[in-house]
Parts: structure tokens; C-alpha cells; sequence
């Protein structure tokens, strides 16, 4: 490699270093929201409506096809199970975060990405099953009613 | 000029064959070596393509590899399927462009590897409009640098062994 070359690639991790500085010691400002019961949906063609309640911690929405299919609150303890384009997936919340336990798919991604809070920058996401597992606040901007 | 002609023809099949087979192990059977970050072994036969044949035969061997990998895998125009068009066609931008200015084969692979993970994290952006998912940035350009590292020292090793069929072989 040219010396050039080497200062480039010196940049590029440089840039990425301070990105990851950036989201550790600026980290995006906490949602306020209203509501405490998951809600989950009968309806595979409407998004289940926010709940009117307050949550204990915040809620979080599972969106699947730009279609909210559940609302849990993250600071209460329980597993859900939804349906995705592949097959099943099994989310277990725990001390305010929650992960995906079991998943019907071929990648595994969304169950490797571990144990995710409301401090996590990254939110769950499946892409086979086309699911993603977001704070409600930011749910309701990607979602067609 | 024919037996030229059909060596490239050979080459260029065999080419497509390891880089659909190295796309179809990899996403089975190895899986992300940390957090989302792949190997990216596809991305050696598609270097090994460039120095080898030239340009329009990387082109369709990332074509190639995308489409038939996808289709055996039976995502074919599913998100996925998206997702790693967006990778390899910036990476095959990158590497085009790259292979113009004459640059060193491992500079090439960490820059292909890079745009491979811009390319992907541009098209989940696009697909699901979630901005944030853009945070998984500064991991990936960090993994990526290591991987193309790997990558390019295979693609070394491999031209280092077969004489190339390209006549402006750079550097």
C-alpha cells in the first residue's frame, strides 16, 4: 500500500472512532411517552392503535410490513410472541431491555444483536421477518395506518 | 485469438461459480465473524475478477453472484435481496473507480469492503426510513478495514499464482 493509501484508511478509522465517541458522550434525548398492558393486534392489515395508558418505563413497538403488530412496555418483565413473513419470533423483556429469544429465520442477526435498552442507539431489526423492534415515538413516523 | 477468447470464457465461469458458492457459505454457514460485520469473501473472487479480466467481467461476476445467490437461497427481490445489491453495487463503483486511479490491491479491498457496508446500511435506511439504523455506520467502517485487510491478502495470494488475462494489468 502507497503512504497515501495508508493516511486514507488512517482517516477512515479516525472518522469512525469519532463517530463512536460522538453517540457515547452525546447520546440522543430520551422520548417522553403516555401508557401499561401490551397491545397486540387481531388485524394483520391495521397498526394497533397506541395505548392510551402510561407505561412504567416507555412503551416499545414491534412494526412489521409498516404495521404496528404490538406495544409493550420495556419496564415490565413478560416474553411476546408475534408473527413475521418467515415464521415466529419470541421477545423477552428483562430489566427494562429486551431481546429476541427465538426467531424463525435463516440469518439470526436480530438474535445475535443481543440485549437492547432505550439507551441503545440500534434498534432490533429482522430483516427476513421483516420486523422491527423500536422505541413508539419513532414507530409511529414509519408506519402506514 | 479464439482459445484467448474461450479462456475467458472459462475463466470467467469458474469465477462466477466460487463467488456465488463463497456468497452462499458465507451467509449459511459462517455467519457475522462480529456484531454485523461478514467476512466478505465474495468480494476476494470479485477482486481476483478485476486484476484477472477486467471490468466488465467483475461486473457480471457481482451480477452474477448476487442474483443466482439469492435466487438458490430463494430471496430473490426480497429485502435481503436489496440489501446486498446496494453493497456490491458500490463496492463495484469503488472498485472501478479505484482500478481507474491504479491504486494498490489492498487499499482496493478495504475501500470495496467499506463501500460494500455504506452501500447496504444506505439501502436499509431507504428501506425501512429509519435514519438511525445509519448509527451501525462507525461499526462496520471499523470492521470492515480488518476484512478488507483479509480479503485483499487472499486476492493476493490467488494473483500471485495465475498469470492474468488483462493486458493493462495495473500495478
Amino acid at each position: 500500500m502507497k503512504k497515501k493509501e495508508w493516511i486514507l484508511t488512517g482517516i477512515i478509522v479516525l472518522a469512525a472512532l469519532l463517530m463512536l465517541a460522538g453517540m457515547k458522550y452525546f447520546p440522543r434525548k430520551e422520548g417522553t411517552n403516555e401508557t401499561a398492558q401490551p397491545v397486540q393486534t387481531e388485524d394483520p392489515d391495521h397498526s394497533v392503535p397506541m395505548p392510551e395508558e402510561k407505561a412504567e418505563g416507555e412503551w416499545i413497538a414491534v412494526v412489521n410490513r409498516a404495521k404496528v403488530i404490538l406495544y409493550f412496555d420495556s419496564a415490565v418483565d413478560g416474553e411476546y410472541e408475534v408473527e413475521g413473513n418467515v415464521g415466529h419470533m419470541v421477545i423477552e423483556v428483562k430489566d427494562q431491555m429486551w431481546h429476541v429469544k427465538e426467531v424463525d429465520c435463516y440469518d439470526y442477526t436480530c438474535q445475535h444483536m443481543g440485549w437492547i435498552g432505550t439507551e441503545s442507539i440500534l434498534p432490533i431489526i429482522c430483516l427476513p421477518n421483516d420486523i422491527v423492534i423500536i422505541d413508539a415515538a419513532t414507530a409511529s413516523e414509519m408506519v402506514t395506518r | 485469438m479464439g482459445t484467448e477468447k474461450t479462456k475467458r470464457f472459462v475463466y470467467l465461469a469458474l469465477l462466477s461459480a466460487m463467488a456465488i458458492v463463497l456468497s452462499i457459505v458465507e451467509s449459511v454457514y459462517i455467519g457475522p465473524v462480529f456484531y454485523m460485520v461478514r467476512l466478505g469473501l465474495a468480494n476476494i473472487v470479485a477482486l481476483v475478477t478485476i486484476r484477472l479480466l477486467g471490468v466488465k467481467e467483475m461486473i457480471i461476476v457481482n451480477t452474477m453472484r448476487v442474483v443466482i445467490s439469492n435466487l438458490m437461497r430463494g430471496m430473490i427481490f426480497g429485502s435481503t435481496f436489496w440489501i446486498s445489491l446496494g453493497g456490491v453495487a458500490l463496492s463495484s463503483i469503488a472498485l472501478i473507480i479505484l482500478d481507474k486511479m491504479k491504486s494498490s490491491l489492498m487499499f482496493t479491498s478495504v475501500i470495496c469492503s467499506i463501500c460494500h457496508s455504506v452501500g447496504q446500511v444506505l439501502v436499509v435506511v431507504m428501506f425501512y426510513m429509519q435514519p438511525r439504523v445509519a448509527a451501525v455506520l462507525p461499526y462496520l467502517l471499523l470492521g470492515s478495514v480488518p476484512m478488507g485487510f483479509i480479503t485483499g491478502t487472499t486476492a493476493k495470494l490467488v494473483l500471485d499464482r495465475i498469470k492474468p488475462l488483462r493486458k493493462d494489468q495495473p500495478e
